[in-house]
């Protein structure tokens, strides 16, 4: 059913002007009458919620409809605005459609009348379609996540470039020799033999240590990679330090010497290892511009990384010499896209996601930071997890 | 040959001693200095007097573009290179004002050897070291500012073939963008594969977002119509003239694209070199080409007199030195002189050499005799009034 107005000009009776917004909006309406317990909604609201046809009906009918995955948290939402908790109801749920991507609606509205005793007597609102917002968002954090991983790509290429190029050089050397030898061209002195000795020696020596390095760097880059499995496992919350601080080396190894100190033996934490990664390589990330921002050319800063055991949670502690905020960047910054940095040089999405991760493990992540003198991010992650060890 | 000396700066100690090993089957003819520290490397750009530096990008207190910049100011007749493991296009530009080539770590030993060999060539032994010095500064060659913002407009419009094929041929007849072009999608190729061969390839391979912006940077020095004196505005249309007639003489002559393609760019670098003596040594330049309209004699016979060098043999180093095609460049540089030219009658030097000549001869300049006694040597005699024809064809007249 569509509604029209042919005439641009015609001045409209009220019910007809709130059916053509409804309509502009795509939204269904829902008015709750709390002393009868009926509730009276439109055609697009029963088709939302797909019921049988527009008109009152008790809100039991109503919250039946909803085959939710979170049906408590919508109850605890209007919980909450009945007993004047919150202003106004605001909540976002999916539910399931037969077939198909969960639909996602999200609920508006507010107690209009309240008895002298307080209690709500009538509330109405809105119900909105917003599956689509919700698909955009989410393709934009899938973006977010592989601009990031495309960052890190860059940093951790130049720095398995660097022993490639020596263990290339050596390798070189070493072949020039082995021809010398198969030609007799051996040296004539006795000082240089030993000194071409020695050269050989080295260069064997230098290109095992950058072999090394490569390795070193690739196993990081294992640890962090998506395994494919769902779910926490135990991590090694030191051992994740330490492959951060190597694949971010390329970010603070100008401007920042990193510190360690890892409290040996700590029990492991349950998480996803490659969200555990990325919460370290951010705060890293972090740490290394801040500290970039804050230091002279030819002079470095200091990164400090410390682990506890503190009331068995275990604690990171990242600490930067950096810039440190003002006051009145400190609320905003685990916002999404809040970024202090230029165009180009921060996507704003670095803490948001690291608080995100945080959380979804049950930790919490703070800071304290000193205008001018640097910031330390506070990580809390429980221990445990629900499988027992494997390795 | 004199001991040349090279300096090399990295942060990374281990590839300065890898470096330093590779370099040992060197040691007779370059003396190589090293240094991980680059303040402490423009001290020794002071004591040593290098002839080339190889310097890695980022460091701490001064970055690879910084330290080349400062010590081409210390020392102008210095070789210049990058070697980095920079992934990201971001500092591109930034390492391209300084040096003259960037390299990408990994880069193969014989690969940077061969680089450093050919810069470290002294193309004449008793060449004045004023043209060389004019050059070794030079960013780019020199483009009227109305080319690059002709075909930067071009590429602003939507896509389409037509489109494109205007924008490359604009490319193909200006020497400063068609050079600048192949530098940097040499460059970008991080050292695999083959590096593009002609202009067309490199716009390809480029496409036109990074060629706009290329057109935009700080890689091109565009003077403006006020500041172009009437002999660069009339070398750059010789320039685009030759061009345009060799790709077409190649391409009646059966050549492949490839070679047609070639064979232009040989004739757009051949007719564009006196620029390079035009920037660097003005008047004596001036007086060389009075001398040569005077006596008839052959101009790059006079520029070996006075410069110990011809221009062409100046351009074809430098073109090395940016790390263009060494092929290419010794094509320019033999194509500019009859008595130089391959004795295979289609070559791609002869048929620059030859159309070049023919262009001129249509803007009234007579056939030179050496030129005209290697047509009759290689017997390309029966074919000459054909060219002489197509090119008449293909360009219009110069009104006197």
């Amino acid at each position: 059913m569509t509604i029209r107005n042919e005439n641009p000009t015609a001045v409209l009776p009220d019910d007809a002007r709130l059916a053509l917004v409804l309509q502009a909006v795509d939204a269904g309406y829902w008015d709750w009458d709390l002393t009868s317990g009926l509730v009276t909604v439109t055609a697009r609201f029963a088709e939302l919620f797909r019921l049988d046809g527009e008109g009152a009906r008790p809100v039991s009918a109503v919250f039946a409809a909803v085959d939710d995955v979170d049906l408590e948290g919508l109850h605890a939402a209007f919980a909450d605005l009945f007993a004047r908790r919150a202003e106004r109801l605001r909540h976002e749920f999916a539910m399931r459609v037969p077939s198909g991507d969960p639909r996602w609606v999200r609920l508006r509205g507010q107690v209009t009348a309240w008895s002298p005793a307080g209690e709500p007597l009538r509330a109405v609102g809105l119900a909105i379609d917003v599956s689509d917002d919700r698909r955009r968002a989410e393709s934009l954090r899938t973006a977010h996540k592989l601009d990031a991983l495309g960052a890190l790509a860059a940093g951790v290429a130049h720095e398995i470039n660097t022993p490639l190029q020596f263990v290339s050089h050596n390798l070189d050397f070493l072949a020039s020799q082995c021809a010398a030898l198969e030609h007799g061209l051996v040296p004539a002195g006795d000082d240089d033999a030993a000194a071409l000795r020695h050269e050989l020696t080295a260069a064997i020596a230098e290109s095992i240590d950058g072999i090394d390095r490569v390795t070193h760097i690739v196993r990081a880059l294992k640890e962090f990679s998506h395994r494919g499995r769902t779910g926490p496992e135990r991590v090694d919350i030191n051992q994740m330090i330490e492959n951060a601080v190597t694949l971010t080396r390329h970010e603070w190894k100008l401007v920042a010497t990193v510190e360690r100190e890892l409290t040996p033996g700590l029990p492991a934490v349950a998480a996803a290892p490659h969200e555990c990664g990325q919460l370290l390589v951010n705060l890293l990330v972090n740490a290394a511009h801040a500290v970039r921002a804050a230091t002279r050319p030819g002079q470095k800063g200091r990164i400090a990384i410390r682990t506890s055991l503190v009331d068995g949670e275990v604690e990171i502690r990242v600490r930067d010499t950096g810039t440190g905020m003002p006051p009145e960047v400190v609320p905003r910054i685990f916002e999404p896209f809040f970024t202090t940095k230029g165009v180009g040089q921060g996507t704003g999405q670095g803490l948001s996601t690291a608080k995100a991760i945080v959380e979804r493990y049950g930790g919490a992540i703070s800071f304290e930071t000193a205008l001018g003198h640097g910031t330390t991010f506070v990580v809390r992650l429980p221990v445990g997890g629900p499988s027992p060890a494997r390795r | 040959m004199s001991t040349r000396r090279l300096l090399f700066v990295d942060d990374e100690v281990p590839i300065l001693r890898a470096l330093e090993r590779m370099l040992r089957v060197q040691r007779r003819d370059w003396e190589c200095h090293f240094t991980d520290d680059p303040l402490r490397a423009l001290t020794i750009v002071d004591e040593v007097q290098p002839d080339a530096v190889v310097s890695d990008m980022l460091m701490p207190g001064l970055d690879g573009a910084e330290l080349l910049l400062e010590a081409s100011r210390r020392r102008p007749l210095l070789a210049r290179f990058i070697l980095s493991g920079e992934v990201g296009a971001g500092s591109l530009v930034r390492m391209a004002r300084a040096a003259h080539q960037c390299l990408a770590k990994p880069c193969r030993g014989d690969v940077l050897l061969g680089v450093l060999h050919r810069a470290l060539i002294t193309p004449a032994p008793d060449h004045d070291p004023a043209l060389l010095r004019g050059i070794y500064g030079l960013r780019s060659l020199p483009v009227a500012a109305a080319r690059v913002e002709t075909v930067r407009r071009l590429l602003a419009r939507p896509w389409s073939e037509a489109r494109d094929r205007d924008v490359v041929a604009l490319l193909s007849g200006t020497a400063a963008l068609a050079t600048k072009l192949l530098q940097v999608a040499t460059w970008t190729r991080l050292g695999m594969g083959t590096p593009p061969a002609h202009v067309h390839d490199a716009f390809f391979q480029l496409g036109p977002d990074a060629v706009r912006a290329l057109l935009e940077s700080e890689l091109l020095t565009p003077l403006p119509a006020q500041e172009a004196t009437a002999f660069q505005q009339a070398t750059w249309r010789r320039a685009e003239r030759a061009a345009a007639a060799t790709c077409a003489v190649a391409r009646a002559e059966a050549l492949s694209s490839d070679e047609a393609r070639l064979a232009a760019l040989v004739a757009l670098w051949g007719t564009s070199a006196p620029l390079l003596a035009d920037v660097s040594c003005r008047a004596q330049y001036d007086a060389a080409r009075d001398e040569a309209a005077a006596t008839a004699a052959p101009l790059h016979a006079i520029e070996r007199r006075v410069f110990g060098l011809s221009a062409a043999d100046a351009l074809a180093h430098l073109l090395q030195l940016w790390g263009l095609s060494p092929a290419v460049a010794e094509s320019v540089a033999r194509s500019d002189d009859a008595a130089t030219l391959p004795e295979i009658p289609l070559a791609v030097e002869t048929v620059a050499h030859l159309t070049r000549a023919l262009v001129d001869e249509l803007d009234g300049h007579a056939l030179p005799e050496s030129t005209a006694a290697h047509v009759a040597r290689v017997g390309l005699g029966d074919r000459l009034d054909a060219w002489r024809g197509l090119v008449a064809r293909v360009l219009e007249p110069v009104a006197a």
